[in-house]
């Protein structure tokens, strides 16, 4: 005889219980509601993030913010609320520091721009040994952004999977190697 | 941390047990003790009462501002306390006794301008530094009671710092009035109720900062 599934509500409800066990040093009931709350998690996110790339980083912020804050569950409380209460800050938080970041982004316009400078032609451009010295300038995560993104052709999106970042990681960590080898190469006398 | 999986296999090895958070009748007397002893309690023991204390607790005038001061503050100390811990509701137990608090200022505020304007041109008579003494009264139970809710997490960081110094900077406020002697209404206004009023949204924030970065 096949059983039927379990229904999610009545999945939930035993999460107050869980919780409690959890409170109280229980790490398989621990274990068996942060594997059941996940999912829940992620559909959340999922219905709320325009790509799925930050995905499985947000939802490990989550559920570290939830261990850290465990103490503050009281059984009197719905728990999906609290579980809710901390996910949704997260979220918030995210779409904030992602509206910073993309304010730091460097646009298309901008490279079309600096392209358009006849400082910038292959005539005016740096010899290989210069830019070799330049690199050798920045911290090791920048500079192997720069070979990554911009001596060996990978895209932004590939290098972030080379590198294990996000691609926004990679723009930025990108973005602050421009400046830095800006800041040295004027240094050095180049204009 | 690589993968979902990975984090908790993480968090489930060697998981320790936590003491749950106290319950909100608790967490509401803690507040209302830090603010009641650190402000009306310090004044008392610094002996900085005023003169005419045992004259003004006869008059029922006195009494009640003094009374609604302290409910405002405990009610304000109520909607800190629900915010403390995660939710995704702003409650009726957040809500309902904010307003209440609210209304209590709202009152104290508008009963202290009319008689002022009724008197005539407001007349601030000295004592200009309440301001500061109302300030100085709340450093340590706003500190402490950040603190406490420090150790929660609140995840309405403005409004959990601006209930939570609205209670203590009313708490301080009713401890000025065992302390100050001036009891016209220009001078309440100006010099106790309206900074008190500049200093809980100063408390918006304060939460803003502090408790983002507990959750």
């Amino acid at each position: 005889m096949q059983t039927s599934p379990p229904n999610p509500q009545d999945i939930a409800q035993a999460w107050p219980a869980l919780m409690q066990a959890a409170q109280n040093g229980d790490a398989v009931a621990y274990r068996q509601l942060l594997g059941e709350i996940s999912p829940v998690i992620k559909r959340f996110l999922r219905s709320r993030l325009f790509s799925d790339t930050a995905l499985d980083d947000l939802l490990q912020e989550i559920l570290l913010a939830i261990h850290t804050a465990r103490h503050t569950y009281r059984p009197e409380q719905p728990f999906q609320h609290w579980m809710f209460g901390i996910a949704r800050h997260k979220l918030i938080d995210y779409f904030r520091k992602q509206g910073r970041l993309n304010a730091r982004e460097v646009s298309g316009d901008d490279l079309v721009t600096f392209m358009s400078d006849p400082a910038n032609t292959p005539e005016e451009a740096l010899s290989y040994k210069d830019i070799h010295q330049a690199l050798t300038q920045l911290p090791d995560k920048q500079r192997r952004v720069m070979v990554l993104t911009k001596i060996e052709g990978y895209s932004m999106a590939e290098a972030a999977a080379k590198l294990g970042m996000t691609e926004t990681a990679v723009k930025v960590t990108a973005h602050r190697a421009y400046k830095r080898l800006k800041e040295w190469l004027i240094a050095y006398g180049y204009t | 941390m690589d993968t979902p999986d990975d984090l908790i296999n993480d968090l489930t090895r060697d998981l320790k047990p936590v003491k749950p958070i106290a319950s909100l009748a608790q967490r509401v007397s803690v507040l209302s003790i830090i603010g009641f002893t650190l402000t009306v309690g310090a004044v008392f023991a610094l002996q900085r009462v005023r003169p005419d204390f045992s004259i003004v607790m006869a008059d029922p005038d006195y009494v009640i501002d003094v009374l609604l001061l302290l409910f405002a503050a405990i009610l304000s100390a109520m909607s800190a306390a629900v915010l403390a811990v995660p939710d995704t509701r702003l409650r009726a137990a957040v809500i309902l006794p904010l307003v209440a608090a609210h209304l209590v200022w709202l009152f104290l505020i508008l009963k202290s301008a009319y008689i002022a304007l009724m008197l005539g041109a407001p007349h601030m008579s000295g004592m200009n530094n309440c301001a500061t003494d109302l300030a100085l009264l709340l450093i340590l139970p706003l500190g402490m009671a950040v603190f406490k809710l420090m150790k929660a997490s609140p995840v309405w960081h403005g409004l959990a710092g601006y209930t939570l110094s609205l209670s203590m900077v009313t708490f301080a406020a009713t401890a000025m009035r065992f302390l100050c002697p001036n009891d016209t209404a220009a001078h309440l206004l100006f010099w106790h109720f309206l900074p008190a009023v500049g200093i809980a949204v100063f408390g918006f924030f304060l939460g803003w900062i502090v408790f983002r970065k507990q959750t």
